[in-house]
């Protein structure tokens, strides 16, 4: 007897999922439990896009969400593959927009996988020009500023 | 269909978004999950992740030698990379053994008896232990003895298959001895130090089998693997040659290493079952040995991939003996012996920053 809600994006985009997928969001579960839904739920910050990317992984995730315990060294195994191709498919601008959206809907598990794919992108450049250039970063430091910043990290890199 | 077009500020607007649209709290995220290399990088960006990696950076505190010299009435507090000693007196006089370590604790020992103190150098402060009536092979407790789940556990092999196990829970009058009957050998060939982790104390022997002994239900549980049987140790050929095998703990797995004479030391991780051995790099790990117990420190600038003795001295500018992986060798110089009688590792001063 599974329940399902109907979620909502800004732009007019409906999703009908299980109670139980919708649930990994911390909103909604709150929201369920304060019995503030009829059945429709507006998520006022979310595109319909990045909508569906959340859903996409919370429907892959709540198979598993039994128990720990009981999923297999191969079934953990799937499921880091399957979230590694997942964040693979989206670019840089998607991904921060699902980091936005995994944080206002609280999200906690699809947050750190984001976070941890950006996190992995800063580890895998050399310096921090490198790093701005990934992310189209501007430097905004005044030369002084910089300097003093280079002055103090001197002694970490021995 | 078009979309709602009223002015709520906090809709993400329709461009690419970057990293300087997310909150400062998910930045912070971000940062904490990079090495303290990556972060000091990150931070050198732009000012907003300054501010993030700023937030998050913590600068992992490195252990510092103990050791008591043979007056018996100080001991020595010794900052390995400051080169720098301190000396204070021990509130009690004829103290002159350390059996173990843990969090700013150690567990000292009249010689030649049976009588145990607790004390932390750091606040002075003295806790008794009623005697122990047998005696034991290694001694561990799991957390300093003014937290409340602090146990104190002792391994005594009794023959090959047979060990007794005494626990203390400061507070309580007496000690309580199990025995045990064990299906694997106790091979008390070489034991490791006993270390705590996942509310269970370990000890590996060189007969490859690890003991694991839960405090809270008296149970002892054994596991064997072939492939850690170290022929070094195990071949009387050499028996000259000092050996020991050393057990901690890193974030909740077990790494075990031993030491052949002055020999690279080799260490293994336990891993899903397994023992991989980290025989290249010790992925970022420094490894503080002793004779009575080892602790392992993540990202510790300067002391990174490294094993480290509590042995220092005049003669080699104060240096600490270590075996470096980066650079397959001992500083100050091939050692002759690796450890001191009786010196341990304990956790800085508190208030250090």
């Amino acid at each position: 007897m599974s329940k399902t809600l109907v979620l909502k994006s800004f732009d007019g985009e409906s999703f009908e999922v299980e109670e139980a997928v919708a649930r990994q969001s911390q909103l909604i579960a709150n929201l369920i439990e304060d019995d503030c839904t009829d059945g429709e739920i507006p998520i006022t910050n979310v595109s319909g896009k990045i909508l569906e990317k959340v859903l996409e992984y919370c429907k892959k995730h709540v198979v598993v969400e039994g128990g720990d315990s009981s999923s297999s060294e191969e079934e953990k195994e799937e499921l880091k593959k399957w979230d590694a191709e997942y964040m693979k498919s989206m670019d840089q601008s998607t991904i921060f927009d699902l980091i936005l959206a995994a944080n206002y809907l609280n999200v906690a598990r699809l947050l750190d996988l984001a976070c941890q794919t950006i996190a992995d992108v800063i580890a895998s450049c050399k310096d921090g020009a490198e790093i701005r250039e990934k992310f189209g970063i501007e430097n905004d430091f005044s030369p002084e500023e910089e300097a003093e910043i280079i002055k103090d990290n001197q002694w970490s890199f021995q | 269909m078009e979309s709602n077009k009223d002015d709520n500020n906090s809709r993400p607007k329709r461009k690419t978004i970057s990293s300087s649209d997310l909150p400062a709290c998910v930045l912070a995220a971000i940062m904490s999950l990079l090495s303290l290399e990556d972060s000091i990088r990150a931070s050198a960006v732009c000012k907003a992740w300054h501010e993030a990696a700023k937030s998050v950076a913590v600068v992992q505190k490195y252990l510092w030698v103990v050791s008591i010299p043979l007056c018996g009435n100080s001991i020595d507090l010794f900052d390995p990379l400051q080169r720098k000693k301190y000396t204070m007196n021990l509130p009690k006089t004829g103290l002159t053994d350390f059996c173990y370590s843990k969090d700013g604790w150690l567990l000292i020992h009249k010689s030649c008896s049976l009588e145990f103190l607790f004390f932390n150098p750091y606040s002075r402060k003295l806790i008794s232990l009623p005697e122990y009536d047998l005696k034991f092979h290694e001694i561990a407790f799991s957390a300093a003895p003014t937290s409340e789940t602090c146990t104190l556990v002792t391994l005594n092999p009794i023959s090959e298959y047979i060990v007794a196990i005494g626990t203390f829970y400061p507070g309580a009058t007496e000690w309580i001895t199990t025995t045990f009957q064990c299906c694997l050998a106790f091979d008390p060939n070489i034991l490791s130090n006993l270390v705590y982790t996942n509310n269970r104390f370990y000890c590996f022997t060189s007969g490859g089998v690890l003991f694991e002994f839960d405090p809270a239900s008296r149970t002892l549980k054994q596991k064997a693997w072939k492939d850690v049987i170290f022929p070094e140790i195990r071949n009387n050929e050499f028996s000259y040659r000092p050996k020991k095998l050393y057990l901690m703990e890193h974030k909740g797995e077990l790494i075990l290493m031993y030491t052949y004479g002055s020999e690279k030391p080799v260490v293994y991780k336990l891993v899903s079952s397994k023992w991989e051995e980290m025989s290249i790099t010790l992925d970022g790990l420094t490894i503080f040995a002793s004779m009575w117990c080892s602790e392992t420190r993540m990202d510790v600038l300067g002391m990174k991939d490294s094993v480290y003795f509590p042995k220092y001295g005049v003669r080699n500018n104060m240096q600490c003996v270590s075996y470096s992986y980066d650079d397959s060798r001992y500083y100050p110089g091939q050692p002759n012996q690796l450890y001191s009688d009786g010196n341990l590792w304990i956790d800085p001063p508190p208030f250090l920053k």
